[in-house]
């Protein structure tokens, strides 16, 4: 691939993975792939386009106070768990039988926040900037939108455990980032804010790609000049995405999040 | 300034060198460009796993006991996939 449209692709998918939480790599390596790299070397772009996006968004998140680090860190155990399950069991599964799996439940995922009207956590007038952030000790939170201020808390915890289990599961097996499933399932299983669940799942994603990226490089997979073109890309990209984030109402975020979905399922199930 | 204002501008930071970091591994040829590259890597797969421990300290700080163990298992996590994935 030509180095201006590899770091053109690996801007848009660091954006809008940022901007979803989706971590990028499920729309890069397809599109890698598609342009005739060998899937063992695009694995490795895909990942580093998620870190990068992920490293991006950090400091802009953590001065919004948007990412919820308590919902993250304890569904990252499940998640963190499953993949690893599901990176030593990924001899023993079909990849075309994978393929469709995961397009069914993008497809499902799109429907899912496509369908739903409105917006769930209303703002709450008696809240002030000094509660937005997290409240320690429980898995909930409060979160800015525009010059009010939206409570929420995790819902389902259990559900939402299963969901990122599957996320995890997945990932490992698959090879690309679980993003694409953590966000519908804190958003829609949880009845977390998109915006925080977005922004929850884009520090979750990066944690899950720095392992991944550290087997890879143990393994000779990592084109160095490449990576590094993605990640420049990636982290300009990922800034962008975080922007884009802070200022787009969330019923916008999350249509989006459906389209994208969509997209990514029908790839998923033509390409396999 | 609290805890996660100061990790923020930690990684404001890393942002910063990553970037130059991954165009000096994109454009300078060489070996010079490959340790460029390479550093710039290490910094993406260092990055969250910080993170991560900074949130450790913070809330053990914080009397969050709960979520402080939480946090300590997840880089247990981390260590043993990590282990598991590079002597396979």
């Amino acid at each position: 691939m030509h180095p201006v449209a590899l770091a053109f692709a690996a801007f848009l998918t660091a954006a809008i993975g940022t901007l979803g939480g989706l971590g990028g790599a499920i729309l890069l390596v397809p599109v890698l792939v598609l342009t005739g790299m060998e899937a063992k070397f695009a694995a490795p772009l895909g990942l580093v386009s998620v870190a990068a996006g992920s490293l991006a968004a950090a400091p802009h998140q953590l001065v919004g106070r948007v990412v919820n680090h308590r919902l993250g860190v304890a569904t990252e155990i499940v998640a963190s768990s499953a993949a690893l399950v599901g990176a030593l069991v990924s001899g023993l599964v079909g990849q075309s039988l994978l393929a469709v799996v995961l397009g069914v439940v993008a497809l499902v995922a799109a429907f899912a926040g496509a369908r739903r009207k409105g917006v769930r956590n209303l703002p709450d007038p008696t809240l002030t900037l000094n509660d937005v952030g997290e409240k320690p000790g429980t898995l909930a939170g409060v979160y800015p939108l525009g010059d009010e201020f939206v409570p929420y808390r995790a819902n389902r915890l259990p559900l939402g455990l299963m969901g990122m289990g599957l996320a995890g599961l997945i990932s490992g097996l698959s090879g690309v980032g679980g993003g694409w499933i953590k966000t519908p399932t804190t958003s829609e299983v949880m009845h977390v804010p998109v915006k925080v669940a977005a922004a929850t799942s884009t520090f979750t994603v990066g944690v899950t790609a720095a392992v991944g990226l550290l087997v890879y490089e143990s393994q000779g997979r990592v084109i160095v000049s490449d990576a590094a073109l993605v990640a420049a890309a990636g982290l300009v990209g990922g800034t962008v995405g975080v922007r884009l984030q802070h200022v787009l109402p969330p019923p916008v975020v999350r249509r989006g999040l459906s389209v994208v979905l969509a997209i990514i399922g029908v790839l998923l199930i033509v390409r396999r | 300034m609290n805890d996660l204002k100061l990790l923020s501008r930690i990684l404001q930071v890393a942002l910063v060198v990553t970037f130059v970091l991954a165009l000096g591994g994109a454009f300078i040829p060489g070996r010079m460009g490959a340790v460029s590259g390479t550093a710039c890597i290490v910094i993406l797969i260092a990055a969250p796993v910080l993170r991560v421990a900074w949130l450790v300290v913070d809330w053990t700080r914080l009397r969050d006991t709960r979520f402080a163990a939480l946090g300590m298992v997840l880089l247990l996590v981390l260590l043993t996939s990590g282990t598991i994935a590079l002597i396979r």
